[in-house]
């Protein structure tokens, strides 16, 4: 009897966990869509609906004035093609210099390994913060202050020690086998290293250079540092810009976010489902 | 054995020439450059003239740089923490079996995927005092009656720099912990569950000692990048009101970028140097666990 009540309490408890786990996900939703369901709302209103005394859970007058105004009065499509620009050139760039030092890192023992490879971490960890005011000044030195392709030579040194570091252990988890064989067949080093192993770590390489490409496209500090004249300026500084006044465009601001921000949350899903994501992800800066 | 390890050092250094050498010259330099400059009086557009340490004298001595530090420093303790412990029952309610586990893990990832200005401005217009819907939704649940001015007082202006950290880091701490999580055996809790071990007793003994250690890098990681959040404190509350969120990078940019003291705005960063030294050398050590 008392074993048996014993047992009862027990799947009780279960259960009971089970219902915790699940309220706490349906909330943790809920805090983690709907900002994002409110500036997909926000930015389909007009101005005189964003202020009503009563916010509206949805568009009453279905809007896409604040679309339109950002992109025919604003200098946001050319923003968007030069964050476009400078986050391609660079994410492919970072993935050719950073690719053989993961591939050594992971696979070969040399002199010099261990203090390379916690120089790459170091690299990895320093905060952009650090370096923000040297970067001006070299920049400043080289006249590439103001040109998207000043970015494009700092953004680097936050991709390539981040790739370097990040596509380690995608490439120790490939068998060694295939290498083996190719090396007794007389394949040099070089050849095995992207004839062999590069296909074999491409889902890896695929989602790390979208995670790259996600860090330069937000950029912010670097941008709003270097960049001042419209003509080069990424999107993060034009939608800073657009704030002014007690009352900002706010239906225009929630149009730039969206804009912004959709593309790289389909990325980024189509990404987590099909490829290794999770670890990847993990080690973005934010 | 021997001419095979010369043979790899060779290959090795050859195919990373080029990223030793961009690094070198656009990281390793740019920042030895800058620790100099902090010991003049570097200013945009001007020439450095050797001052020693009198950057690090004014910056000591000026009230506004010790608030920044206690402010980085309350903010930081603040956000680490929420992350810590929200990440953890994230990654325990995502372990459990139901349907649509893996949509529910996609979607609560979305927050960490959005540009960071993105998620910015949407808090900020989430808290605006005029048409902002949390104030609404607070007057709707009767915890308030009238409208707070969030940016306007020192402890709701922390508060939203807080939740907006909050919101887009925990998903880091979240898939950090769900992926150790998944690795441990089922076996232990079936062994638990027949010796009638109570479900704070299989977090406290089982759970907990296999998920420390991804919990303290985590924690640690997301530290170093607290620690210097500029972004977020920037453009949300401007460090205001009048300097009561200004965290040590909006000093450090104002100083540097506004008042164009350059050489001052790096020996902040120079100053906070022993720390994330610190920070950095305990990540080095659980991050390079295998190397002798």
């Amino acid at each position: 009897m008392k074993r048996n009540n014993h047992g009862k309490k027990r799947k009780n408890k279960i259960r009971m966990s089970d219902v915790i786990g699940r309220i706490y996900i349906v909330i943790s939703l809920f805090i983690a869509l709907f900002p994002i369901y409110w500036m997909i709302n926000t930015s389909f209103k007009t101005e005189y609906e964003i202020y009503a005394k009563t916010p509206t859970l949805y568009p009453h007058k279905f809007s896409l004035d604040a679309y339109k105004y950002l992109l025919e009065n604003t200098n946001f499509i050319n923003s968007m093609k030069n964050s476009l620009i400078v986050a391609a050139v660079v994410s492919v760039f970072s993935i050719l210099i950073a690719y053989p030092v993961a591939y050594t890192l992971a696979r070969l023992k040399f002199k010099g390994r261990k203090m390379f490879s916690k120089a790459i971490l170091f690299m990895y960890l320093l905060p952009t913060s650090v370096l923000y005011i040297p970067l001006y000044m070299l920049l400043a030195k080289l006249r590439l202050t103001n040109t998207i392709w000043g970015l494009a030579v700092i953004y680097p040194t936050f991709t390539l020690p981040y790739i370097s570091w990040i596509l380690i252990p995608h490439i120790a988890d490939i068998s060694r086998e295939l290498e083996e064989a190719a090396e007794v067949d007389g394949c040099t080093k070089l050849q095995t290293m992207y004839r062999i192993v590069f296909p074999l770590a491409l889902p890896g390489i695929v989602s790390t250079t979208i995670f790259t490409f996600a860090m330069c496209w937000g950029e912010y500090l670097y941008a709003l540092v270097n960049l001042t004249s419209l003509d080069a300026q990424t999107f993060p500084v034009v939608i800073s810009g657009l704030i002014f006044g007690d009352m900002p465009p706010w239906n225009q601001l929630m149009a730039a976010a969206v804009l912004a921000g959709i593309p790289i949350i389909i990325i980024y899903t189509l990404a987590s489902g099909t490829l290794v994501g999770g670890r990847t992800a993990g080690g973005v800066k934010g | 054995m021997k001419s095979r390890e010369t043979k790899n050092t060779k290959f090795a250094y050859k195919v990373n020439l080029p990223l030793i050498i961009f690094l070198g010259a656009v990281l390793v330099f740019p920042l030895v450059w800058g620790i100099c400059m902090s010991f003049t009086n570097k200013v945009i557009g001007g020439d450095a003239q050797f001052t020693g340490l009198k950057n690090y004298q004014k910056l000591i001595g000026d009230p506004e740089y010790r608030r920044s530090i206690v402010n980085t420093i309350k903010f930081t303790a603040l956000s680490i923490t929420l992350k810590t412990v929200l990440g953890i029952c994230m990654a325990l309610a995502l372990n459990q079996n139901f349907k649509g586990r893996n949509a529910a893990r996609a979607l609560l990832m979305i927050p960490w995927t959005l540009p960071n200005i993105v998620v910015v401005y949407n808090w900020r217009w989430i808290f605006n005092s005029s048409g902002g819907i949390a104030n609404h939704i607070l007057k709707s649940l009767h915890l308030i009656d009238k409208d707070l001015v969030w940016f306007g007082s020192a402890g709701l202006a922390l508060l939203t720099i807080v939740v907006a950290n909050v919101w887009r880091g925990t998903p880091f701490f979240g898939v950090s912990i769900l992926a150790k999580l998944q690795t441990i055996s089922k076996d232990y809790y079936e062994a638990a569950d027949i010796d009638g071990a109570n479900l704070f007793q299989k977090f406290r003994y089982i759970t907990f000692p296999e998920i420390k250690d991804v919990t303290i890098l985590s924690a640690l990681m997301s530290t170093i990048w607290t620690i210097n959040e500029f972004e977020t404190v920037y453009l949300l509350t401007g460090g205001g009101p009048n300097g009561a969120t200004e965290v040590m990078n909006v000093y450090s940019y104002k100083t540097a970028m506004r008042s164009m003291m350059l050489g001052r705005g790096i020996a902040v960063a120079v100053l906070a140097m022993p720390v994330l030294m610190i920070l950095i050398g305990l990540l080095t050590r659980r991050m390079l666990p295998e190397e002798k």
